[in-house]
């Protein structure tokens, strides 16, 4: 018994034979909820690498996996990250009863997140980089269902992914000579310069990024947000798990100019096109780039409070991005049609827990106070306006950006429809509201447990904070 | 051989429109990269490369033959000459690179310097050209055999071949599956 054989192999193994449950998503979501907590739960209290006595028996749980002459190993100090991503994909798994995405949500939930597990597993850990391709690859047919329209969107998602692979993995190899040879100014250079272009193009970084907005309004919603969510997080810690690695990394400034600088654009450049988008979908896929950037220049602070700031900003984002694309994705099936702010309009009438649910999402990330995305947010920009005002300034417009778009939401979803159309369906008359109809629980259900977990992080950020310092002593030189 | 093999295939995916040709180019260009990577690996290894690339491109080649798309449209040839053209910049690019890698990574042949260089090259110069289906991953085939041939090279690792195939393995079945869904486009 391993370790990455109960967090890796196991749902990796459960998400192919949930395919075969497809046509029964009820099913195969219930089964993946299980699977998932149990996860979570075993990441809490199974202890790896230390014996356990269980009813006279004694076993170990080892950190190492062998396979074709390398090994995934997970050790007990990454314990609390697969505690946080199994809970986070928990919480997915059940967000997605009111979702209602396309049957092959859990089994590709499930073996999206055993490959990104794998991506920081896995030794040498630059392998990371064909996880994350093959991540993205079966990632596909969630992304495109037959009768999609997101098959543009998918086809460039899959060529960045596809060019930045091999940047990574041949770094891999250079690293090793600039490790040996640290003094080489050239060599570190070069492998710098390579790692970049890999990473600005995993990441989606500025002009690299229009694969999410495209993906998040073509595609359905919750199953692009589980995506954008997931792949961009696992790149940013393999990213911690270099700079941890190899000192040359760590110890450039030049590195971390670099990162701020990226971050800043990124944060500026998704703020402008966030508060001037007019669909949605494509507003979501613009705060993920927002998000980015923030996670960029939290990175870039290059101080511990930096790294477990990347961290802490991963819940409230988690939480929101499963509240707004939940509720739209339902939003969506409910009014037949991808929401543009023209066919909002007037949904608030008609549906006012939704579009409760859509802007209270939409605000906690653009960090408005006592929601969730406030505290760490404010502590990010407070960090960063001591010594990088610059950067804090951008960070602080792509808020605003996230902000004004809030405002306009808002007002398409109070509105009054067009005469002669309706953005609630085929109705005739004045829209009637509702409240409550038989079937609605699991939105009340949805909706209250988003409301109040973004609520309870807003309003008690310290309760979490214990848990978001512990989560950088897992790397050996970074938060230390 | 191999160079030959490897340039000769990219150009004539680059240059045609006709999807038989482009898939039975892409076949022989995996021909071509198991012969480079051969020099490197030992030929079982490498085989791993020829079997996944055949495959990958069956696999297409059955997709697109099911799929509802149109057949590809006949092309004026002042589009051949702006391809070929483009992919001479290519050319004198590589001609430029290829004695830096060869500085950089010492172990490398020139043959297959030049060759991974100008199968990535015009693999990204196709792929900036695509936007159907067949074209883009094709293309995303062609840009990672030649950097499979590159890296070749610099690793040899059963489990990094073996991840390799099933990512090329993985391109190709997403690509026969979006196929399937391409809607019909205007000629």
């Amino acid at each position: 018994m391993s370790a990455p054989l109960i967090w890796i192999v196991f749902p990796g193994a459960l998400g192919f034979l949930l395919l075969l449950l497809a046509g029964r998503p009820r099913l195969a979501n219930g089964l993946a909820v299980g699977a998932a907590f149990l996860l979570a739960w075993a990441a809490l209290l199974l202890p790896i690498d230390q014996p356990l006595t269980l009813g006279g028996a004694t076993f170990k749980v080892a950190q190492s996996l062998f396979l074709l002459g390398r090994s995934l190993t997970l050790t007990p100090a990454q314990q609390p990250l697969l505690m946080g991503i199994w809970g986070v994909t928990f919480l997915w798994l059940v967000g997605a009863l009111f979702a209602r995405p396309h049957g092959l949500f859990a089994p590709t939930a499930l073996f999206t997140i055993a490959f990104l597990t794998a991506s920081f597993s896995v030794e040498p850990f630059l392998y990371a980089a064909l996880m994350f391709e093959l991540t993205a690859l079966f990632a596909v047919p969630l992304l495109a269902p037959p009768g999609s329209r997101s098959r543009p969107a998918v086809l460039r998602f899959l060529a960045f992914m596809t060019i930045g692979m091999p940047f990574i993995l041949f770094v891999g190899w250079m690293l090793a000579g600039v490790a040996a040879s640290p003094g080489i100014l050239v060599l570190a250079v070069r492998a710098g310069l390579l790692l970049g272009i890999g990473f600005v193009f995993l990441l989606g970084i500025f002009p690299f990024h229009s694969w999410m907005p495209m993906l998040a309004e073509s595609a359905n919603p919750y199953a692009a947000a589980f995506v954008l969510l997931m792949l961009p997080s696992a790149v940013g810690l393999f990213g911690l798990e270099l700079l941890d690695r190899y000192a040359f990394l760590r110890q450039s400034e030049a590195l971390f100019a670099l990162l701020r600088s990226a971050g800043a654009l990124m944060a500026l450049v998704s703020g402008l096109f966030v508060g001037l988008e007019r669909h949605l979908g494509r507003m979501l896929g613009f705060a993920v780039v927002l998000e980015t950037g923030l996670s960029l220049l939290a990175i870039g602070l290059n101080q511990p409070i930096g790294f477990t700031l990347f961290f802490a900003l991963l819940l409230p984002r988690a939480v929101s991005f499963l509240v707004w694309s939940g509720t739209l994705s339902n939003l969506q099936q409910e009014v037949g049609a991808s929401l543009t702010l023209a066919r909002a309009r007037g949904l608030a009438g008609v549906y006012p827990l939704r579009s409760a649910g859509l802007l209270l999402a939409i605000f906690s990330l653009a960090g408005l106070p006592l929601l969730s995305g406030f505290p760490f947010r404010w502590l990010l920009g407070r960090e960063l306006a001591a010594d990088f005002p610059w950067a804090a300034a951008a960070a602080l417009a792509g808020s605003l950006g996230l902000l004004l778009a809030g405002v306009r939401v808002i007002a398409a979803l109070v509105s009054e429809p067009e005469v002669g159309t309706t953005a609630a369906g085929p109705l005739e008359g004045a829209p009637s509201v509702r409240i409550s109809a038989a079937g609605d629980s699991t939105i009340w259900l949805f909706l209250i447990f988003g409301a109040l977990g973004s609520l309870l992080v807003g309003f008690f950020p310290h309760w979490f904070w214990p848990f978001f310092v512990r989560l950088p002593l897992m790397f050996s030189q970074l938060g230390r | 051989m191999g160079l030959i093999l490897v340039v000769t295939t990219a150009l004539v995916m680059l240059a045609t429109f006709n999807w038989r040709w482009r898939l039975g180019a892409l076949g022989l260009q995996y021909l071509g990269v198991f012969l480079l990577v051969a020099q490197v690996w030992a030929v079982p290894l490498a085989a791993v490369k020829l079997l996944a690339g055949f495959m990958a491109a069956m696999v297409l080649a059955i997709g697109r033959a099911n799929s509802r798309a149109e057949f590809d449209v006949r092309r004026w040839p002042a589009e051949w000459a702006f391809r070929l053209l483009a992919a001479a910049l290519v050319f004198m690019t590589v001609a430029s690179l290829a004695p830096r890698m060869l500085a950089v990574v010492p172990e490398m042949g020139a043959t297959q310097a030049w060759a991974g260089l100008l199968l990535a090259g015009i693999g990204l110069l196709n792929l900036s050209f695509s936007t159907r289906t067949l074209p883009v991953l094709v293309s995303l085939l062609s840009l990672l055999a030649g950097f499979e041939v590159l890296y070749a090279v610099v690793e040899e690792s059963t489990l990094v071949a073996g991840l390799l195939a099933l990512v090329n393995l993985g391109i190709a079945l997403a690509g026969s599956y979006l196929l399937d869904a391409e809607a019909p486009e205007a000629g």
